[in-house]
């Protein structure tokens, strides 16, 4: 050990924690620079694997970003041939669920994929399974979930996730049929 | 301003009930179990606990957007780790010269705070919810707040378990898991409610 | 001390989760599924056994006044790296875990090895300390998942095991794991949530006292037949 009975030298101890810090932060940008490209291309991926799940286009079409300032929890809207998608960010039971809601041209729901979420295992995340996301396919009116009188089957112990769903996708409905 | 002020209501009620950072998140059982035999030195650990996360929310918020701006957001964990240190450092040195008695009942539990993963875990939450600067510091210290509560409670309990008979093998940590579970059952009654 | 005593000491008598009481945040917060536990285990076991070798390596060099500053600075350091490799190559084990990879520098597991062990021991020793308390560390969290997802949900190995196909691996955590009953209909719902959490690792610390306490008592017994 360096302790010495003076007392701490000040300047040494900067020098070996900078030192340290510089060499890690070295580290750390090599590491950056080799996983920087695949991990933007994994979350492109994810966001397209969901586009492409709840509104599928034909070859040679694309998703355009429209540029949409309405509802705060809508963080996205692309617009296809075929309709819209919406992507947003609402709050769970537990967590906030990004999911994205695509929408076909007569305003009816073509699908629901939700890309995150921190919902309780086993409860709120059975939302992203798909025996449940399928029942909002051909919804075209505001949805609600049967607890509140609605069609939609809850989720068994997670009613507030179902209703938080159910809600994005209302709100989806209407942004879109604002949009024309 | 009305949506603000909705947003930060909700916000400091999950962040005291309903995603209370002990019984629903997970973070900060160490100090949890370490600190909770008393109450009155659960009451010091948990005030010491929300100073420093209301005050590692927002520089921490500073912190990150400089982070981004630099294109080093990758660098997120260890920039705040190291933050939360030095802050910790900081309160020590500044409480002890200028608020002796505050630092005399808060002192003891200041370095244990570093290695709290509530008040690391708290920084994270901010930017992964992409909250703005006075939602980050409302977050952090309401989040402070609810380890308050259930430190508090939980210190209760626990001197009460003295006088409890149960069976020897679950002396110590294993009752105290047990009653916090129970105490978790009671907090899961908040889970889902709103007001906005 | 040897290599056997140390995978003694890190599987049982001196287990970081059992016997230390270190690291509970992540051992009650995701072992719901043994996909994560047995991610979050081996990910926790490689961070741990490299900042042991790095900084019982560097333990001449770091000055004594700022030590904390410096472990706290390798930790991070590495648990960016496997955080970063987690998100770029097994992106399914970055989002079930979520927030609580970042959180592993705060793990009390690692500090309490470097500060215990790695800065006093050393590097063959400390490599194996960290692969011995890591393994450690990933038996109790397996264990946890285990009677946490068949209690609660009714099935073994979610995530990680799928036999729709024949029997695999799945490394992307999609298998649907070996469906005992019906978890929906019959699972103890309360065991995949926070209480479930606490309240088994609550029965296994009480196990573990039970068996260290019992394997005392018989040692007691045999040193005073001895006596006699």
């Amino acid at each position: 050990m360096t302790e010495k009975k003076s007392g701490p030298n000040i300047v040494k101890l900067v020098i070996v924690l900078t030192l340290v810090s510089a060499v890690v932060a070295a580290i750390l940008g090599g590491v950056n620079a080799i996983t920087k490209d695949k991990i933007a291309a994994i979350t492109e991926q994810k966001t397209n694997d969901a586009l492409a799940e709840v509104l599928p286009v034909n070859e040679g079409e694309t998703y355009t970003e429209l540029d949409y300032t309405g509802d705060s929890t809508i963080t996205h809207v692309w617009e296809a041939p075929s309709g819209h998608v919406v992507e947003l960010v609402v709050s769970g039971a537990q967590s906030m669920i990004d999911l994205v809601v695509g929408v076909d041209n007569d305003g009816v729901v073509t699908g629901v994929s939700i890309i995150n979420h921190g919902e309780t295992p086993g409860l709120g995340a059975k939302a992203t399974e798909s025996s449940y996301r399928d029942q909002y396919i051909g919804v075209n009116a505001p949805a609600a979930v049967n607890k509140d009188g609605g069609s939609i089957q809850a989720l068994t112990g997670a009613t507030i996730t179902s209703r938080a769903v159910t809600d994005a996708v209302n709100t989806a409905m209407a942004a879109v049929a604002e949009i024309g | 301003m009305d949506n603000l002020f909705g947003s930060l209501v909700s916000i400091s009620l999950g962040a005291i009930l309903i995603n209370n950072f002990i019984f629903s998140q997970f973070l900060g059982i160490c100090p949890f179990l370490g600190v909770s035999q008393k109450v009155d030195t659960a009451v010091g650990m948990g005030l010491a606990v929300t100073f420093v996360m209301g005050l590692a929310s927002a520089l921490c918020y500073v912190v990150n957007i400089v982070l981004v701006k630099l294109g080093l957001d990758y660098m997120q964990t260890l920039a705040f780790i190291l933050v939360i240190a030095s802050l910790v450092q900081l309160v020590e040195m500044f409480l002890k010269k200028t608020i002796p008695s505050l630092y005399s009942a808060l002192g003891v539990y200041l370095p244990l705070i570093t290695t709290n993963c509530a008040v690391l875990g708290v920084v994270l939450l901010n930017v992964q919810n992409s909250y703005n600067f006075i939602e980050s510091v409302v977050y952090g210290i309401t989040g402070g707040l609810g380890f308050l509560l259930a430190i508090v409670l939980f210190a209760s309990v626990r001197e009460r378990l003295q006088f409890a008979e149960y069976p020897k093998s679950f002396e110590g940590f294993p009752i105290a898991l047990v009653s916090a579970g129970l105490l978790a059952l009671a907090f899961m009654g908040f889970s889902g409610m709103k007001i906005f | 001390m040897n290599i056997k005593q140390q995978f003694k000491e890190g599987l049982i008598t001196n287990n970081p989760v059992l016997v230390q009481l270190v690291g509970m945040c992540s051992t009650m917060a995701i072992t719901t599924s043994l996909f994560n536990g047995v991610g979050m285990g081996l990910s926790v076991l490689i961070i741990l056994t490299c900042c042991n070798v790095v900084i019982s390596a560097l333990r001449k060099i770091i000055p004594n006044d700022i030590r904390l500053a410096i472990f706290v600075v390798i930790i991070a350091g590495f648990v960016t790296i496997v955080d970063l490799m987690l998100q770029a190559f097994v992106p399914a084990l970055s989002d079930a875990l979520g927030v609580f990879i970042p959180l592993i520098v705060v793990n009390c597991i690692i500090m309490a090895r470097a500060e215990g062990f790695a800065q006093k021991s050393s590097v063959g020793a400390s490599l194996i300390d960290g692969i011995s308390q890591g393994l450690g560390y990933t038996l109790v969290l397996i264990a946890m998942c285990l009677i946490r997802e068949f209690l609660g949900n009714g099935s073994i190995g979610g995530g990680l095991i799928d036999i729709s196909n024949g029997f695999r691996i799945t490394m992307d955590g999609t298998g649907a794991g070996i469906q005992v009953f019906n978890g929906d209909a019959y699972g103890s719902l309360f065991m995949i949530l926070p209480l479930g959490g606490f309240i088994t690792l609550g029965c296994l610390i009480a196990l573990m006292q039970y068996l260290l306490r019992r394997s005392a008592e018989k040692k007691e017994l045999k040193e005073q037949e001895a006596a006699e």
